[in-house]
């Protein structure tokens, strides 16, 4: 399919307002955003009435010509493209799943049974064979990467279950990667709940990046966070923080000013976000340089949700919304609406990555990575997209590498289901869905769920509505908001 | 009077003392002078436009005034009943920008061929070897033995390898390397999208080639009268030779790119040329006003200034470079060159800004060892006053000519003065 062959059913602009109370119609076509004034102002009343194609050209005619001379065609994926894109992808990173056992049964694991093509808890190890043919190809990947994208470190990761249940795998993992003489950085996902000091002194001085789950403090983290039989783990994660702290101080590794440490926190629908603010808020020395990296858990195709009160299933959004409006007026009034506070984080990345996609292009694959620039390795040596994603879908292994057929095969299914399904959405420019959300049973089956496109929209209009919010009290926002991520690969490319 | 606000097209680049208004969807620039700037300013800080102009003299008013109706004549900007946010466009990030430029590889490869050529340019940098007097003998610089074949075959691979999508075949006069097609064709079948090939004009062109999309023949022009542009060649029926290759270009469907070089014995009548080139391709014509000074060095023509202002033909506004000339060089990120004795080189005319051999070595290997950075991170934004003036992000800067082949950071070739917003009086000569 090329861009001559794309849908003649457009979508249409829709308006937002913003806590001033002005009005502005967003364009997805084109990626502009204009005041709800004159002629536009009649578009937003009447987006859908018989007016409407006349009054969207005459808004934003001249704007979609100019993006639509910019977008490339939309092309049929070929397993030589999927190599290229695969070889110049900026980053290269492999995660090895060592392990599925877990000292923890978290009551919105997406292994409970609870979420539809997903897996159980399971038993499965990963070999020292297996691993080491992992670090293998990873090294050879690495070293034809290196033709095609020079100067990048590529990263191994450690998951599970609870990766570290598997130190001994991990530790011959990494004297295998210095022996063969692979520069790469090494990153674990942790309960927290098998750190003795052993395990500790070995991170740091390995320098490895630790992203650590903590859900808040004891009455959050332990409502789901729980031992097999029922017990709460805090202790456990929030005692592991201070401890990589000191041996971070003794090995002097890791940037300086930066904590060694990463707060994953998961959120469901009964989730107090007040409670979590004035935990992780309450504690600078433990999470100011941090921040608390806040995600809801994966609400489709579950039945985690079944049977709650109507109690439960407002509180997070019921406790969000309130803050909300105290979040914009601090946002608007300094240079960091996004800074390492918790609400900084929780709210503030959101708009970042809003703000990312107003700036690019429509993609025909959405927010899907093409499968293969990052890799999950499973205990049996089967290549996944990432650790997200179902595994039913092997694209390999770590003997023959990567499936191109099969990757030209999902890449295409995708493609042609966006294509058909998404034609009319007013929002494929600001949606991140991907194999995350589309992959389901086998055989080859790409649904994107319905209520996640239902809440998208509904999402981009809120977030929209508070960007803008922020922006009209603070333009110089906009420059922390695309700031920082670009200051690090500046400093990474020029100085590093 | 309600609040100003910009349309989505205009990006606003503030200078130390002017604005410069970028129109990125028609490519054009408004310069904003102190009286309007101060203004545009604090209106944009959502100021009631108003009250702004009640604290104005009568005179500043009608200047404002005036560059209110420009602004609405231009359709750049607006009135409106309430400070909105107006988001400018940006081409910054995504799967089509990414393509299009990344830090760490090539963008486009430029690769010398020969440095035979019929033609005694005033300014080239043919060298003096050949017996041929030329004005810029600093550039000649034959250097060693030429690249051998098979290890010109692995380098084009290597540059496809790191994303280059463009070729540049370049000389001397291009068609006058034996094995020119060769390599031509060798590029085409490893699926680079574009081969630019740069040739004097004099030689004649292969019709085999005229047509065909791929590949694109690049020509400098002087003058549109024959007499002049032979004189700026130093060739006699140089310009007749041109003219036969042109119209071969345009009855085949060809699209040249035609680089109309003014120097002092142009400078008269450089518009009219333009307009006589403008037929013979569908690509903008560059522009670049060029004569030498009584010290020999280079430097643009007097004319630069005016035409900076009135016609900014020597910049560029292209939203998709908007984002990159932040942060890196505009004509040095991105390329890299190959000499033909194999020595790697930043920009083909900079021969003293080597980067490696690549007799010896590959170019991923030049990358990962970062020597490529300083002249890639060599943004405008990183040349003395440049970093403070509100033209920095359109001005096209070539240091080749601007830093006489020598200078990275050399800003002297400009008379304009960013802290002041004011051009000072040009040297003028040649």
């Amino acid at each position: 399919m090329n861009r001559d062959q794309e849908s003649d059913r457009k979508p249409l602009p829709f308006s937002f307002s913003t806590l001033s109370g002005a009005t502005y119609v967003y364009d997805d076509l084109s990626g502009v955003i204009l005041p709800a004034v004159g002629p536009v102002a009649r578009l937003a009343e009447n987006a859908d009435g018989p007016e409407a194609d006349s009054l969207i050209q005459g808004a934003f005619g001249r704007y979609r010509e100019a993006a639509a001379r910019n977008r490339p065609p939309v092309r049929p994926w070929t397993p030589e493209r999927v190599k290229q894109d695969t070889l110049l992808a900026p980053s290269l990173q492999v995660t090895l799943i060592v392990t599925e056992r877990c000292t923890l049964r978290c009551r919105y694991c997406v292994y409970t049974g609870t979420y539809d093509y997903s897996r159980s808890h399971s038993g499965a190890d990963m070999s020292l064979e297996t691993a080491i043919r992992a670090v293998d190809y990873l090294a050879a990947r690495y070293k034809e990467r290196e033709r095609h994208n020079p100067g990048r470190t590529p990263a191994l990761g450690f998951y599970g279950g609870e990766p570290l249940l598997r130190l001994d795998l991990i530790r011959k993992v990494v004297e295998h990667v210095s022996r063969i003489g692979l520069k790469c950085s090494f990153n674990v996902t942790t309960n927290g709940t098998v750190c003795d000091d052993e395990t500790i002194e070995f991170l740091a001085k390995n320098d490895f990046n630790v992203a650590v789950s903590l859900d808040g403090p004891p009455g959050e983290h332990d409502r789901n966070r729980i031992f097999p039989d029922g017990r709460g783990s805090f202790s456990y994660a929030y005692g592991l923080l201070a401890k990589l702290r000191s041996a971070r101080e003794r090995y002097g590794a890791g940037q300086p000013g930066q904590t060694p440490y990463v707060i994953l926190s998961c959120a469901d629908r009964a989730t107090d976000f007040q409670v979590l603010r004035e935990f992780f808020d309450s504690d600078p020395g433990t999470f100011a340089k941090s921040g608390a990296r806040v995600s809801m858990i994966y609400p489709y195709r579950t039945s985690y949700y079944d049977g709650w009160s109507e109690e439960n299933l407002r509180r997070a959004e019921r406790t969000a919304s309130a803050m909300w409006p105290e979040y914009l007026e601090a946002a608007a009034a300094q240079d960091r609406p996004d800074a390492m506070s918790f609400t900084g984080t929780m709210f503030g990345l959101p708009l970042r990555g809003l703000l990312s996609s107003l700036c690019s292009d429509i993609s025909p694959m959405r927010g899907a990575c093409v499968p293969g620039s990052r890799l999950a390795v499973d205990p049996a040596g089967r290549l996944h997209i990432c650790e997200r994603v179902n595994n039913n879908y092997a694209i390999g292994d770590v003997e023959r590498g990567l499936d191109l057929e099969v990757v030209v095969e999902m890449q295409n299914a995708l493609q042609s289901y966006i294509q058909d399904h998404c034609a009319d959405c007013g929002v494929k420019r600001l949606c991140g869905a991907c194999f995350s959300h589309a992959l389901v049973d086998k055989p080859m089956n790409v649904e994107i769920p319905a209520d996640f496109c239902r809440q998208t929209p509904k999402g981009c209009r809120n977030n929209l509505g508070s960007l803008f919010t922020i922006l009209e009290r603070n333009p110089a926002s906009l420059a922390s908001f695309q700031s920082s991520v670009d200051e690090i690969e500046q400093d990474r490319i020029f100085n590093g | 009077m309600g609040f100003l606000r910009l349309h989505p097209e205009c990006r606003l680049v503030e200078g130390a003392r002017n604005i410069c208004l970028y129109d990125c969807l028609g490519g054009s620039l408004a310069s904003l002078h102190r009286v309007e700037s101060d203004f545009v300013r604090e209106a944009l800080g959502s100021k009631p436009m108003e009250e702004l102009l009640q604290a104005r003299t009568p005179d500043e008013r009608q200047k404002i005034e005036d560059c209110l109706a420009k602004l609405k004549e231009r359709d750049l900007g607006g009135e409106y009943d309430r400070p909105y946010y107006i988001k400018t466009i940006e081409r910054g990030s995504g799967p089509g920008f990414i393509s299009f430029f990344e830090p760490t590889r090539v963008r486009a490869l430029f690769l010398e061929l020969t440095q035979e050529c019929p033609l005694d340019c005033l300014y080239c940098h043919v060298p003096d070897v050949f017996g041929r007097g030329t004005g810029c003998g600093r550039y000649g610089d034959l250097g060693g033995p030429p690249l051998a074949p098979e290890r010109r075959r692995a380098i084009l691979r290597q540059a496809v390898d790191l994303g280059a999508g463009e070729l540049h075949l370049m000389g001397g006069d291009v068609l006058l390397s034996p094995n020119w097609e060769e390599v031509l064709e060798e590029a085409l079948a490893l699926g680079i999208a574009l081969v630019t090939v740069w040739t004097s004009g004099f030689t004649p062109l292969p019709d085999r080639w005229a047509g065909d999309p791929r590949v694109r023949f690049a020509f400098s022009v002087y003058s549109h009268h024959p007499e002049v542009h032979d004189e700026v060649a130093g060739r006699p029926g140089a310009h007749a030779a041109l003219m036969t290759n042109l119209e071969l270009l345009k009855a085949a469907g060809g699209s040249p790119f035609i680089s109309l070089v003014v120097t002092s014995r142009a400078e008269d009548h450089w518009s009219e040329a333009e307009t006589f080139y403008k037929p013979y391709t569908r690509l903008p014509l560059r522009v670049i006003p060029l004569f030498p000074t009584g010290d020999g060095a280079l430097t643009p023509t007097g004319a630069g200034r005016t035409l900076l202002s009135a016609r900014r033909w020597f910049m560029r506004v292209d939203p998709r470079l908007l984002s990159i000339t932040q942060d890196y060089h505009t004509c040095f990120a991105g390329k890299l060159a190959i000499a033909a004795d194999g020595r790697v080189l930043a920009c083909p005319g900079g021969r003293k800004w080597v980067l490696g051999d690549a007799k010896t070595e590959d170019l991923w290997a030049i990358l990962s060892a970062g020597r490529h950075k300083p002249y890639w991170a060599r943004a405008k934004t990183r040349l003395d006053k440049c970093g403070r003036c509100e033209f920095r992000l359109a001005c096209f800067d070539c240091r080749l000519i601007h830093g006489r082949g020598e200078s990275l950071t050399s800003v002297d070739f400009c008379d304009y003065d960013p802290d002041r917003g004011e051009w000072r009086s040009t040297v003028a000569g040649g």
